[in-house]
């Protein structure tokens, strides 16, 4: 990838098989990717083009079966559960498609929970007013909409001002025009703060706004395309 | 609906874990139950067998003497079917072994070989004395075990200072001996007291009661006014000395049997209700979960047309095989317990054969308890399911609505931090559950603690009634009242260091239509060797002139402090007299009547006499005393207190070990089951927030907290509420067991307070570690897919 900015992330010859039973699936095949500081990167796929199995092991879900990720240098692939772990308070925001609140804390509290993770967190407020929920501080999650608690998940992964954020489908669960307000927060994110993100998704209309999107077919990756312009998700429609 | 049988065997399955911390509950309470019942049922087949075929009176008095002509007196009386006179004397015997004498209370045989008519004898081993062989004797089985006495054995005895060699020809049991115990002592000892049974003329000659009798039993007719009888046997036996005639309920033996069956009746009713009701919120808990989780399924199975009965029926079904198994384990270790149980009941109470029985009602009724047990916890879930429309059951449940707390509305909220608060909400939001489960927890501290109660008390009794209350080294028991003057007889005895006179008359006391019998004890009231004593373990004076009654006597005879009760000693005078009750003791041991020995004399209209004598001894002259009064003639019999206790306090301590490692366990198992259950159930509720947690960076150690705040908070709150709890058990359990014989002290004895709280901690946090491993195994990436 021809980027002069220093990568975060990188992946040299992934692969990851599962055992289902007495079969082996294949879910990545040797996968190398660069990703940059500061980048908006969107990975498409169908279903099973081994994307969600890439992005659970970029963020120290998962370990390859081999292969090497390498954040900032040091290697992850062959880390314990409690480097992980470290690495995930620390470096990874993750915003998931069923936004995961914790439905017994206000917006603010879920927010706050892991902003007291670590060390230099920002302000709950400050992190939901980023996201457009500062009228919305004191509301449970069962009183809010999807877009509203997705946005919430969105201020709960940037308050402790992550290195990486890691997006699984934040969209998948809402409707067109509610998914634009999410991923403008995402944006909003990716240029203020400058935090590199990657968002899965199977739409391709989403990768318009990314600086790279990676195409991953069959557990490879297919095609690796930079958009000229990024576009702004106001303008998107699916 | 085969396959949806399946499904129940693959839910029971998957479900193990909290079907066996449910059924285990479950056995524990059936198990109580089974053991306590049997064990009644037991003693109870055997003693009414034993009465039936030895012929147990219904009717005893023993007398001064009565020319062997009243006898026939007696039988004419209406309401009486049959009588048998006897002799009964104590007589020391000298026992190989034995340093401090030992009691035998020698009991006659009806002449020419006849066999006694009522209190008939059980032979265990032997021969029956043969007619004019004075120095045949049959033993009882208890005595006769405690020293090994067998046929052929012989034993030195003192009757009225004749020496006599008695020459054991058998061992045997009577109906009036179940509970072998010296009249007036509180404990038995069956190595310092025996019946012995020998040749009436050897008796009655000893004692010069030639064709007299000081000993009455009476069958009474199916259709005798008891009552009736009873004044008409007493008004007979009045010029010949009368004690006073009885039923079997004043009958020694008779009542330490029953007040043994009314204690295991209420165990046996107490011990289940508990288990099976926390047994029942378990159920409801497990049922709820399930049914939560399942909640699609059934929404399926109801619009594939399976009828609502059947979804009902499954469900309950599954509730079923869990109590099911508990049944089945309760019956077994029910059985087993009763069985081990009552084999130490045979060193308590002696029959021919005490039959461990139960009766397959015991069975039934068990089923029935557990059945209801299993439908009062899981009835209304199984309800909630049939009611479920399947439109709404396969749409996902609405999410869980929170509210801030109102410890956070009431200004608490920086009080508590994110954790502290998930916890506080979803208790809140839950409050019964965490009440249950708490209740559930406190339970079993409380019945830890009445498990320890038991031994602690008899401890207390023993320390504070002897060790500090009775400090006598021997009490020695004159034949007839004697002289104060024959005291000085002792007091220069070579190491007796103080000698104090008691007198002691046996009285009838009424009061409104309540009549009871027991005796008045006169004492110094500046006596050192015998200090009265509360249950509390104070110390109470003697008031200085009127009598001093046992609380426990005073609320039978329905009197109070200052009342007057009327009082008629059954010997001297024999007239009834008014007495003023001028103080109530709230004692421990019998139905006692002090009163100051000075004022003994002019009650009895009388010079002052003693009829007993408590004595301080330098331990290196004990035996040599006891030797030198046992020969005086007008010494009946000399008592060693201590040595007394220590044989009882072994026997009792053993059965209350038993006891309290039994109901150790079951607390433990109610813990375990509680603890299990609450904290498997918030593994699986909480197993996607723990999960997010997980992948947002938080530690295992760090979402623990989370798993186990609400059950610290229970723990933290079921403490001083099972304190409380077993506070009231004790409570309860000195009431349900206060009787003529013994009325324990509620006593809050720290040590074992605090080991019930320990154990039941223990037993909490390893079974909330053992849950705990299942936080290694959460999904974390399975829960970003998918909806709650």
């Amino acid at each position: 990838m021809a980027d002069s900015r220093e990568p975060v992330l990188q992946a040299r010859d992934l692969t990851r098989v599962f055992l289902m039973g007495e079969v082996e699936v294949h879910a990545l095949r040797g996968i190398d990717l660069d990703i940059a500081q500061g980048a908006f990167i969107v990975l498409l796929g169908p279903s099973g083009s081994g994307k969600s199995t890439l992005l659970n092991i970029l963020g120290g879900l998962d370990i390859p079966t081999s292969g090497q990720v390498l954040y900032r240098g040091a290697d992850l692939s062959g880390a314990g559960e409690r480097v992980r772990t470290l690495y995930r308070r620390e470096h990874v925001g993750f915003v998931f498609q069923f936004y995961n609140l914790i439905p017994s804390l206000t917006a603010r509290e879920n927010v706050a929970l892991v902003a007291d993770l670590v060390d230099d967190p920002m302000a709950p407020e400050e992190a939901l007013d980023m996201v457009g929920m500062a009228s919305r501080l004191d509301h449970f999650p069962s009183q809010l909409s999807g877009g509203e608690q997705q946005r919430v998940a969105i201020a709960r992964a940037v308050v402790k001002r992550p290195d990486l954020m890691l997006c699984d489908e934040p969209t998948g669960a809402l409707d067109c025009k509610t998914g634009r307000i999410v991923l403008e927060a995402l944006q909003r994110v990716n240029r203020e703060l400058g935090t590199t993100t990657a968002v899965i998704t199977h739409n391709a209309v989403i990768g318009e706004m990314a600086d790279t999107v990676i195409t991953l077919g069959a557990g490879r990756v297919a095609s690796i395309h930079e958009p000229t312009e990024r576009m702004s998700p106001s303008r998107m429609n699916w | 609906m085969k396959q949806l049988d399946i499904k129940l065997f693959r839910d029971f399955w998957h479900l193990r874990g909290h079907a066996v911390a449910t059924a285990v509950v479950i056995a524990c309470g059936i198990a109580g139950f089974v053991a306590m019942s049997s064990i009644d049922q037991s003693l109870t087949y055997s003693r009414d067998v034993y009465y039936t075929k030895y012929r147990f009176a219904d009717v005893f008095s023993s007398l001064k003497r009565a020319p062997r002509g009243v006898e026939s007196r007696l039988s004419e009386l209406p309401g009486v079917a049959e009588v048998e006179t006897r002799v009964i004397m104590e007589a020391t015997l000298q026992v190989e072994g034995m340093t401090e004498p030992v009691i035998g209370r020698l009991v006659s045989l009806p002449e020419a070989g006849r066999r006694p008519k009522l209190n008939n004898i059980f032979l265990r081993r032997g021969r029956w004395p043969e007619p004019g062989r004075s120095e045949e004797v049959i033993l009882h089985e208890a005595f006769a075990d405690a020293h090994g006495f067998s046929q052929g054995d012989s034993i030195e005895a003192v009757l009225n200072g004749e020496t006599l060699e008695f020459k054991v020809v058998g061992v045997g049991l009577s109906p009036e001996f179940v509970y072998q115990i010296r009249p007036g002592d509180t404990w038995p000892d069956d190595r310092r007291y025996g019946v012995v049974w020998m040749e009436r003329e050897a008796v009655a000659g000893a004692f010069r009661l030639t064709d007299s009798f000081n000993d009455v039993l009476i069958r009474l007719e199916p259709s005798a006014v008891v009552q009736e009888v009873l004044t008409a046997v007493d008004n007979l036996l009045e010029p010949y000395g009368g004690f006073g005639a009885v039923t079997r309920e004043d009958q020694m033996s008779h009542r330490y049997l029953t007040e043994e069956l009314k204690s295991l009746r209420a165990s046996a009713r107490i011990i289940p209700t508990i288990f099976l009701l926390v047994a029942a919120f378990l159920l409801n808990v497990v049922l709820n979960r399930l049914v939560m989780t399942q909640r699609e399924q059934i929404g399926t199975l109801k619009a594939l047309g399976v009828s609502i009965w059947a979804i009902g029926g499954h469900y309950f079904k599954l509730t079923l095989l869990i109590t099911l198994l508990g049944l089945a384990a309760g019956l077994l270790l029910g059985g087993w317990m009763g069985k081990e149980l009552n084999g130490m009941y045979q060193e308590f109470f002696r029959f021919p054969a005490l039959m461990y029985r139960w009766h397959w009602r015991l069975v039934i009724s068990s089923g029935v308890i557990s059945v209801l047990a299993g439908l009062i916890g899981t009835g209304w879930g199984v309800w909630r399911v049939m009611r479920l429309q399947p439109a709404m059951a396969l749409k996902p449940a609405p999410p869980p609505t929170f509210k801030p707390t109102w410890l956070e509305r009431a200004g608490g909220y920086g009080l508590l931090s994110p954790m502290g608060r998930m916890v506080a909400r979803s208790v809140e939001r839950r409050p019964g559950r965490t009440a249950f489960a708490t209740l559930g927890i406190a339970m079993a501290i409380g019945i830890q603690v009445i498990g320890s109660y038991g031994y602690d008390v008899m401890d207390y009794l023993v320390q504070v009634q002897f060790g500090i209350g009775q400090r006598e080294d021997m009490l020695v028991t004159f034949r007839e009242p004697v002289s104060t003057r024959a005291l000085d007889g002792i007091r220069w005895l070579e190491g007796v260091q103080r000698v104090e006179p008691r007198r002691v008359v046996p009285v009838t006391l009424q009061s409104g239509h309540i009549r009871l019998q027991t005796a008045i004890t006169g004492l110094d009231p500046d006596s050192r060797l015998y200090r009265l004593m509360d249950r509390q373990g104070r110390f109470r004076t003697l008031p200085e002139s009127g009598l001093m009654v046992s609380t426990y006597l005073a609320e039978r005879l329905r009197i109070r402090q200052g009342d007057r009760v009327w009082v008629k000693p059954l010997e001297g005078h024999r007239r009834w007299l008014q007495l003023r009750v001028a103080a109530l003791l709230d004692d421990m041991i019998g139905l006692s009547v002090y009163a100051p020995i000075a004022e003994m004399g002019p009650m009895m209209d009388e010079a002052p006499v003693v009829t007993s004598a408590a004595l301080k001894v330098d331990p290196r002259h004990v035996t040599a005393v006891q030797h030198a009064l046992v020969d005086q003639p007008m010494v009946a019999s000399v008592g060693l207190q201590r040595a007394s206790l220590a044989a009882f306090e072994r026997m009792a301590a053993e059965m209350q070990r038993s006891f309290s490692v039994i109901l150790g366990l079951f607390a433990a198992a109610i813990a375990v089951g509680v603890v299990y259950n609450s904290c498997r159930i918030a593994l699986s509720e909480r197993s996607r927030e723990l999960a997010s947690l997980r992948v947002l960076g938080f530690t295992q150690n760090e979402i623990s907290a989370l798993l186990f705040g609400e059950l610290a908070l229970q723990l933290f709150l079921a403490i001083p509420l099972g304190i409380i709890i077993g506070y009231l058990f004790t409570l309860a359990t000195s009431e349900a067991f206060a009787s003529d014989l013994y009325r324990f002290p509620v006593m809050l004895r720290l040590r074992s307070y605090g080991q019930a709280v320990v154990v039941v901690l223990l037993a909490g946090i390893a079974s909330a570690l053992w849950v705990r491993r299942g936080l290694r195994r959460l999904d974390l990436i399975g829960v970003l897919k998918t909806r709650d």
